[in-house]
């Protein structure tokens, strides 16, 4: 029997290939997408899952405040806070320092073989505990009770000494004033893709408090109230209630204040798996991500996988009339309803089963290039998952029986006397719903149409967007590991004597690296005036050749010169941080001074505002300190382009004055765009599921278009014989559809303005709404409207109409 | 009025080829009421699809008030339909989402006919098919012999010069029939020219002339006046 079903079943398919091949590409794409985006939304929730009691362990953060508002977020607390905590709130059982070393990153040195280290923290002891990592090599007792201990990843093991059992190995972190020497007393497994903080190597928080040439570099020291550097979390006893922690933390951060440790600020606890979806504050250690986006895919992969089925429905009722012919007879010859029932289902089963195997075969298409614009880890578990290939089976089976389930009981209830006389005609039953269901799928595509273009429209207008500082043509030297100050000036003055390089200049940082490569303080303020509010404000280190070479312009006062020296105390400042002093006239803030680090400054020149970040965040409060020495980036502009020889030229001079050091490098103006990456990859999901939406939506109205030209197919038989032109059923059969697609827009455009209101907030910088943004796409939504239903009405409408009238 | 010569027409599967109408010729001159009869497969539906200008023949010659229409295209054709002819079927083929009113209507908005215009003819034929009272009705709710009245009435709203009828009694009881061809004959009488498909001998008895059809070829043709 089940054999006999399956025949009548492949050749019923078979024979209405073109159907078939519709529902199988519209519940294969259906399929695919769902099956992808559930694994991305799985992912993205799964962040610190890996750590035991994860629920129990609390990042500490920082707010600034004014008054009561929070004008700052800042992940980073000074770093007595751990301990101190510990000492004074008894739900806190452990804490641990993680302090980043050598952001963007530090040279480190092997035996000979020299190289940079990134994502390098001092930790204490209890890291490893809370975060679950355990040694796969080393002692595990007394760990990190010592300066100048380190424990690294198996891949780092790996890298850089071709083995993982290292321990007792040493890592060298070469300085020109003195190196500091690590002893590897462990290797541990690398930081799985699900946490917020990954890293290459630890070493022990001692090493921050006792080594003098660390000392020196990071200018720790014990209860440094004055540098909030440090990532901070800490444990709570098991059952403690993380309600009356807060409060505790409340009252302590107010002991803080009385104390005069802090002031304006207030530290904020923020459970760790809370981190990736939920926070957004500065110094983040990794660009997190965002529980809205991952929410509205989620909700998209729904109404995707719930339209293909639809669609489905849709497309296999208006065969009715077709299949109605073969019902009736099979009922007189004896059939049961049970029967016909089965056998519409089996249909349903065998289609599918065969989309899921397209579903497949697109998922495995589509995989690497999902991954890399999901963000995914490119090592991505996908078809190892058991909960891929459930979901996938849910999909086959359930959605096979609910699709086949309606499209069997309303073609098998068909009466055969009804049918076999020719009376029979669909009824209106379901019709609001279809439509219902086609106003929603377009509703969803004009949103994510309109939004695909706002994106876009906001990320040009970024790139676009005058940031008062020349980014391109340069490159930026990362410094070499040894005696970079003593040799620099002859390295700049063989550059320089070269025709194709204009300028040389060296800062602590360059415009478009992460805010974590610039200091904050927020303690600055003009000399003699107590600040009524605290902002953070932005400090870096540059030369004389800085401000000429990046373009930015000077308003009032002169740049650092020949003369100037790090003794004389000068700073040049922003109008941002004039701004924030509530300085209006640049003049007058000229030899005006500062206090910051126990020092005064004086202002010795005000440039304009220049987006040291992407125009997203709003302009900082800069404050730019003379430094002559090469401890970070050395900035090469070329007269013409960053060629591959002009590449050559400066290697090859960095070659011969510090032999034996990497060359590491990068273009400044690429290093800029990456900070678009976020907006670039939220453009392309958005137009991909775009794409899909518009397929799938078209295929629902084209499910509608045959189910209800299907249903009047007499009625425009009628009218072509009474005398209506081809045209005339064009337009009779092309405004029904177009009227429900106007539904969609009334309901879509409201929601949307209001969706991408709200996104631009994220955006300091942003465009104006143009009504061209919105008229646009649904322009484009029309033409693909009557794209789809196209083929279809002319069909109907050249059709000849006595087809339709044959009662016979 | 109508002139057609060695008319013929086939169907094609792709195995066999069937003929529907074989070299068939007759007139018909204006005003006269005709009835066309046979056995079903005869051809006389093909036939009345084929004068309606709703099908194409496959050879001979169709003159239609003194052209050749033959070789018209769809547009064309239509156009001379929506000006000359009136259908009448035998399911009455009303539409079922439209009013007595809208259904007769529907001619008058394709020829272009202006809306005040449009309500005083519909206006005027309903009244003449005692229909009048049923004209904010939809079609469900009529009896069988009400929905072929306003069925010619729709037929006829456009003052065809030709009425064809495809068995327009055979969906009703005989006196609802009989209405029906009363209303047909009135018609002719008015001027109209009908030609009538029909398997009644009494209905062909309203008739001026019989055309008797077998295997797509006319049999007999008997005059009754």
């Amino acid at each position: 029997m089940i054999q006999n079903y399956l025949k009548i079943a492949l050749r019923n398919l078979l024979k209405n290939w073109g159907l078939t091949f519709i529902n199988i590409i519209g519940l294969a794409t259906g399929f695919a997408i769902t099956l992808l985006i559930v694994q991305y939304v799985q992912f993205e929730r799964s962040y610190e899952n890996t750590h035991l009691d994860s629920d129990r362990v609390v990042r500490l953060t920082l707010n600034l405040l004014t008054g009561n508002s929070v004008t700052t977020q800042d992940s980073e607390v000074y770093p007595p806070v751990g301990p101190k905590l510990q000492a004074e709130v008894p739900e806190v059982e452990a804490y641990t320092r993680v302090y980043a070393i050598g952001e963007p990153n530090s040279p480190m040195q092997i035996g000979e073989q020299q190289f940079l280290m990134k994502d390098l923290y001092a930790v204490d002891a209890d890291f490893f505990r809370m975060f679950n990592y355990k040694l796969m090599y080393g002692n595990e007792k007394d760990l990190f009770k010592k300066p100048n201990e380190a424990v690294i990843t198996e891949s780092t093991a790996l890298k850089y000494f071709n083995r993982t059992d290292v321990v007792g190995e040493v890592i060298k972190s070469p300085g020109s004033n003195g190196d500091i020497l690590y002893s590897v007393v462990g290797v541990t497994h690398d930081s799985p893709p699900n946490t917020h903080l990954k890293f290459d190597m630890l070493i022990s928080y001692p090493t921050m408090l006792a080594d003098t040439e660390m000392l020196r570099r990071h200018g720790e020291k014990k209860d440094n109230w004055d540098n909030n550097n440090s990532y901070m979390y800490v444990q709570l006893i098991k059952g403690a209630d993380y309600n009356h922690f807060t409060n505790s933390l409340e009252a302590f951060s107010k002991r803080l204040v009385d104390e005069k440790k802090i002031k304006s600020e207030a530290i904020i606890g923020q459970k760790i798996a809370d981190i990736h979806l939920y926070s957004k504050k500065t110094f983040e250690p990794e660009a997190n991500g965002d529980a809205n986006s991952v929410f509205f895919l989620f909700a998209v992969a729904l109404l995707i996988i719930i339209s293909a089925f639809v669609n489905y429905i849709n497309l296999t009722t208006s065969q009715a009339l077709d299949r109605a012919k073969e019902v009736g007879v099979k009922k007189v010859l004896g059939s049961t309803k049970t029967q016909l029932r089965i056998q519409f289902l089996v249909e349903s089963i065998v289609i599918n089963i065969l989309a899921g195997c397209v579903a497949l075969v697109l998922v495995l298409i589509g995989k690497s290039h999902f991954l890399s614009l999901s963000g995914l880890p490119e090592n991505f578990v996908l078809f190892g998952n058991l909960s891929f290939w459930l979901l996938l089976l849910t999909f086959i089976i359930l959605g096979g029986l609910l699709s086949g389930l309606y499209p069997a009981f309303v073609l098998s209830s068909f009466k055969p006397s009804a049918i076999l006389k020719g009376s029979f005609s669909h009824s209106d039953k379901g019709t609001l719903l279809r439509k219902g269901l086609v106003v929603f799928q377009f509703a969803i595509t004009i949103i994510l149409l309109i939004q695909t273009f706002t994106v876009n429209e906001q990320i040009d207008f970024m790139r676009g967007l005058d940031r008062g500082v020349n980014v391109q043509k340069s490159i930026v030297v990362e410094a070499p590991t040894k005696k970079a100050t003593e040799n620099y000036s002859v390295f700049k003055q063989n550059l320089l004597a070269n025709a194709n390089i204009k300028a040389v200049s060296l800062s602590h940082t360059v415009p478009g690296q992460p805010s974590g490569s610039l200091t904050t303080t927020a303690d600055i303020h003009i000399t003699g005036i107590t600040p009524d509010e605290y902002h953070n404000f932005y400090l870096t280190f540059i030369d004389k050749d800085y401000i000429p070479l990046l373009g930015v312009e000077m308003l009032t006062g002169s740049n650092f010169d020949e003369s100037t020296t790090r003794e004389k105390r000068q700073v040049i400042v922003n109008e941002e941080a004039l701004r924030r002093w509530n300085i209006t006239n640049s003049e007058k803030a000229i030899n005006n001074k500062i206090s910051f680090w126990g020092s005064e400054w004086t202002i010795k020149g005000v440039v304009k505002n220049y987006h040291q970040q992407s125009p997203k965040s709003p302009l900082l409060p800069m404050i730019h300190i003379f430094s002559n020495t090469f401890r970070s980036l050395a900035t090469v502009q070329f007269v013409g382009g960053t060629s591959s020889d002009n590449l050559t030229l400066v290697k090859e001079e960095f070659n011969t004055v510090y032999p034996g050091s990497a060359f590491s490098y990068f273009f400044m103006g690429q290093e800029y765009d990456k900070q678009f990456k976020i907006e670039d990859r939220f453009k392309n999901v958005f137009m991909i599921l775009t794409a899909f939406s518009i397929l799938i939506a078209c295929l629902g109205l084209l499910g509608l278009a045959s189910f209800s030209i299907s249903k009047r197919r007499k009625e425009i038989g009628i009218r072509k014989v009474i005398g209506a032109s081809t045209a005339n059923i064009l337009i009779l059969l092309s405004t029904d559809f177009i009227k429900t697609v106007m539904i969609s827009v009334i309901i879509s455009v409201p929601l949307t303005y209001f969706l991408i209101q709200n996104w631009l907030k994220n955006f300091a910088f942003k465009i104006d709404l143009h009504l061209w943004l919105f008229i646009l796409p649904i322009l484009l939504v029309l033409v693909l409207v009557i794209f789809s239903i196209g083929v279809k009405t002319v069909q109907t409408a050249i059709a000849n109409p006595i087809n339709s009238l044959k009662t016979e | 009025m109508i002139k057609i010569k060695d008319l013929e027409k086939y169907y094609k599967t792709e195995e066999l080829q069937t003929i529907a109408l074989n070299k068939l010729s007759f007139e018909v001159k204006q005003g006269e009421f005709i009835a066309v009869m046979g056995p079903s497969g005869c051809g006389k539906s093909t036939l009345l699809n084929i004068l309606g200008m709703l099908d194409d023949s496959d050879g001979g010659s169709f003159i239609f008030n003194g052209e050749e229409v033959i070789n018209y295209n769809e547009r064309k054709r239509a156009n001379i339909r929506k000006h000359n002819i009136g259908f009448v079927f035998q399911s009455f083929n009303l539409i079922d989402q439209l009013t007595v009113f809208e259904n007769v209507e529907l001619p008058l908005i394709y020829t272009g006919v202006k809306k005040a215009e449009r309500k005083k003819k519909v206006h005027e034929v309903l009244e003449k098919m005692q229909i009048m009272h049923r004209r904010k009705h939809f079609p469900q709710q009529l009896s069988g012999g009400q929905q072929q009245r306003v069925a010619v009435a729709r037929a006829v709203v456009n003052d065809p010069k030709l009425i064809l009828a495809d068995e327009p009694t055979g969906n009703l009881d005989s006196s609802n029939g009989n209405e029906v061809m009363e209303l047909l004959t009135e018609l002719n009488n008015q001027g109209a020219t009908i030609i009538m498909v029909t398997h009644s001998e009494h209905d062909a008895k309203y008739s001026h002339r019989i055309i008797r059809m077998l295997d797509g070829q006319k049999v007999t043709e008997n005059s009754l006046i």
